[in-house]
C-alpha cells in the first residue's frame, strides 16, 4: 500500500460499508470522479471481495441436505418434548442413563411379549415397539400386511422402510395408523387416541368418527386431540397447527393436525381457514393467533385476553397466557411481558411453555 | 376444466421465527430449507472443516430454537443466523484438538483448493491462491467479521448486534482485515 495522499481516502472504506449518507456520500461520489487514488482504493476493497466470494465452498448434495433437515427435526423434537435440557456437564451421563434405561425397557417388551416386539417373519416388515406400563397391545395378523392394535396406553413404535407388499397398521380404538416406514408414538385413553407424534417418515392417521378423513403426518409433525373440545369436533380435525408435544400425557395442549386434506394442508392457527363445525372458542383462538402470526401483537393480545374471559376452561387458555407475554415482548415491554410470564408460570407451573416462561420471567 | 396449481402462502422468515419461538417445528424446517446453503458456507468461510460442517449447520438451526425468541424482526434472520454460528463456531475451536484437525485440514487443502479457473488466468488463480492464504491467516475476529460484513453483506449494525461488540470495533476489525489482506497480496506481488 502506497502512503496516502488524498486526505478523504478513508471515506472509501466508509462508502463501502454504508457509513455514509446524504450530502457526505453524494460530495464523496463526486469526488471520486476526479481522485484517482481513491478510485483505485476502492477498486482495491472490491477484489478483494470478488476473491473472497471465490474462494472454494463444499457443497451438500439434496439427499445429504434431506438427510441432515430429517435429523434437525428429530433433535428439534427431542428437545421440545424433553423436560429441558439438563446442564452440560450432565448430559453425557444422563444420555448414557437413557440409553440404559432403552436398552432395559425393549429388553423387558421382548422378554415379555418376545412374539411382538420384533416381527421377524418371511416378508414381514421389521419394527421396535417399546410400550408404557400398563400398556395393552397385541398382534392381530401376521405376515406381509401386518397389523397390530393398541387398546391402551402409550407405545413408541419404529418401523423399518417398507418394500413394495408390505404395509404396517396399527389398529386404535377408535381409528388407525398407517405407516409408512417410520417412528412414532401414539398414546391411548379411555377407547380414545389422544397423541401421535412422529419424529421420522410419515404416517396416516384415519379415526372412525371423522368421516373417513385421514391426516398425513411427516417428521416432527404431531397429532393431539383436544380434551376441551367435543369428542366429535376434535375427531374432525379442527385442531389446528403442527406442533411438538410436550408428553404423551399432555395430549391436551395445542392441538396439532397436518392433513392432505385441502382445508388444514399446511394450515397454521394463524392460517387455518373457518371450518364447518368449528367452536367459537376454536375460531376466536385462531383469529388471536391469525394477528399474532401477521405481527399484528396489540390486536392479537386483546384477542389473546378476550379469549381467556370468554372460554376461560378452554386448554387454549394455557396457551394464551404464554401468548400473552410474548406479544409483550415483542411489543418491547420487557417488564410487562416477565410480569405475564409469572402470572402464567405461577398458574401453569409445569405447563408446556414453562421452560420458556422461566426464560421471559427472569 | 384446467386446475391451477396451489399456490404457497409467502411467510416471511420474521414470521418463520415467531413461529419458531411457539413451537412450531415445521417452521424451523423451513428455515432450513431457505439458509441451510447460506449456513454452510459461512461455516467454510470461517474455516470450518467439511466433516465438522454438517454438525454445526444443525447446532445453529437448534440454537435458533433456543433464540428466537430474543430475535429482533427488524434484522435479518440470515444476519441472526451466521451471528448464531459464529458464537458456535467460537466454543467449537476451543477444542485444542479440534483446532489442530482445523489447522491440518487447512495446510493439507489449502494450496489445491482454488485450482485453475477455465477461463481464468493463471495469475487470477495465483492471486486467489493468495488471498486464500493470507484469508486463513487472519484472526478469527477479523476473519469473522470480514466474512459476515465484506462476504455476506450483514450490516455493520447486524453484526455488533449478534457478536455483542460495539459497532466501531466491527469497523475496526473489518478495516484491520482488509490491511493485511492487502499487505499480503501486495508482499506477494513483489
Amino acid at each position: 500500500m502506497k502512503a496516502s495522499r488524498c486526505a478523504r481516502r478513508w471515506q472509501v472504506e466508509a462508502v463501502r460499508d454504508q457509513r455514509l449518507s446524504g450530502s457526505d456520500r453524494v460530495a464523496f461520489e463526486r469526488h471520486l470522479g476526479t481522485c484517482s487514488e481513491c478510485t483505485s482504493e476502492l477498486a482495491a476493497f472490491e477484489r478483494l471481495e470478488e476473491l473472497g466470494a471465490r474462494l472454494p465452498v463444499p457443497s451438500s448434495d439434496p439427499l445429504a441436505r434431506r438427510r441432515s433437515r430429517n435429523e434437525l427435526l428429530r433433535r428439534a423434537n427431542d428437545l421440545s418434548v424433553g423436560s429441558g435440557r439438563p446442564p452440560p456437564q450432565r448430559r453425557k451421563l444422563v444420555a448414557l442413563g437413557a440409553a440404559l434405561a432403552a436398552a432395559l425397557a425393549l429388553a423387558f417388551v421382548l422378554l415379555r411379549r418376545d412374539d411382538h416386539a420384533v416381527a421377524l417373519g418371511a416378508g414381514e416388515p421389521r419394527f421396535e415397539l417399546v410400550s408404557a406400563p400398563g400398556s395393552d397391545w397385541s398382534t392381530l395378523q401376521r405376515g406381509a400386511a401386518l397389523r397390530l392394535a393398541l387398546r391402551r396406553g402409550h407405545a413408541r413404535v419404529s418401523v423399518h422402510k417398507l418394500v413394495p407388499g408390505q404395509s404396517f397398521v396399527l389398529e386404535l380404538p377408535d381409528g388407525e395408523l398407517e405407516v409408512r416406514g417410520t417412528r412414532f408414538s401414539v398414546e391411548v385413553v379411555e377407547r380414545k387416541t389422544v397423541a401421535v407424534n412422529v419424529s421420522e417418515g410419515l404416517v396416516a392417521l384415519r379415526l372412525r368418527d371423522s368421516g373417513g378423513r385421514e391426516w398425513l403426518l411427516g417428521a416432527g409433525q404431531a397429532w393431539a386431540a383436544t380434551a376441551s373440545a367435543p369428542a366429535a369436533e376434535s375427531a374432525s380435525g379442527t385442531a389446528t397447527s403442527p406442533a411438538p408435544l410436550p408428553a404423551p400425557s399432555a395430549a391436551r395442549l395445542t392441538a396439532a393436525a397436518s392433513s392432505a386434506a385441502p382445508e388444514s394442508a399446511g394450515a397454521s392457527s394463524a392460517l387455518a381457514p373457518r371450518k364447518p363445525g368449528a367452536s367459537g372458542a376454536t375460531r376466536a383462538f385462531a383469529a388471536a393467533m391469525a394477528s399474532f402470526s401477521s405481527g399484528d401483537f396489540a390486536t392479537a393480545e386483546r384477542l389473546f385476553l378476550s379469549f381467556e374471559q370468554r372460554y376461560p376452561t378452554s386448554g387454549h387458555v394455557e396457551d394464551t397466557m404464554f401468548l400473552r407475554a410474548l406479544t409483550r415482548l415483542r411489543r418491547g415491554d420487557a417488564a410487562g411481558a416477565k410480569t405475564l410470564a409469572r402470572a402464567y408460570l405461577e398458574r401453569y407451573p409445569n405447563g408446556f411453555r414453562a421452560p420458556e416462561a422461566e426464560r421471559l420471567a427472569r | 376444466m384446467m386446475t391451477l396449481p396451489r399456490v404457497r402462502p409467502t411467510i416471511t422468515d420474521a414470521e418463520l421465527v415467531a413461529r419458531v419461538a411457539n413451537g412450531h417445528l415445521e417452521a424451523l424446517g423451513e428455515l432450513f430449507d431457505r439458509y441451510d446453503a447460506d449456513v454452510r458456507r459461512f461455516l467454510a468461510r470461517l474455516g470450518v472443516t467439511p466433516s465438522d460442517a454438517d454438525d454445526l449447520v444443525q447446532a445453529t438451526f437448534l440454537e435458533l430454537l433456543r433464540a428466537a425468541i430474543r430475535f429482533d424482526p427488524a434484522l435479518s434472520v440470515k444476519g441472526f443466523l451466521f451471528g448464531l454460528a459464529t458464537i458456535l463456531v467460537r466454543r467449537h475451536r476451543r477444542s485444542l484438538s479440534r483446532r489442530a484437525a482445523m489447522l491440518f485440514a487447512f495446510r493439507s487443502t489449502a494450496p489445491n483448493d482454488a485450482a485453475p479457473s477455465a477461463d481464468g488466468s493463471f495469475e487470477t488463480d495465483e492471486e486467489l491462491r493468495r488471498f486464500q492464504r493470507a484469508f486463513e491467516r487472519l484472526s478469527s475476529k477479523k476473519r469473522e467479521v470480514f466474512a459476515l460484513v465484506a462476504l455476506e453483506g450483514v450490516s455493520g449494525e447486524e453484526v455488533a448486534r449478534s457478536l455483542g461488540i460495539p459497532v466501531n470495533t466491527v469497523w475496526t476489525r473489518l478495516h484491520h482485515a482488509r490491511r493485511e489482506l492487502r499487505h499480503a497480496l501486495e508482499e506477494s506481488e513483489r
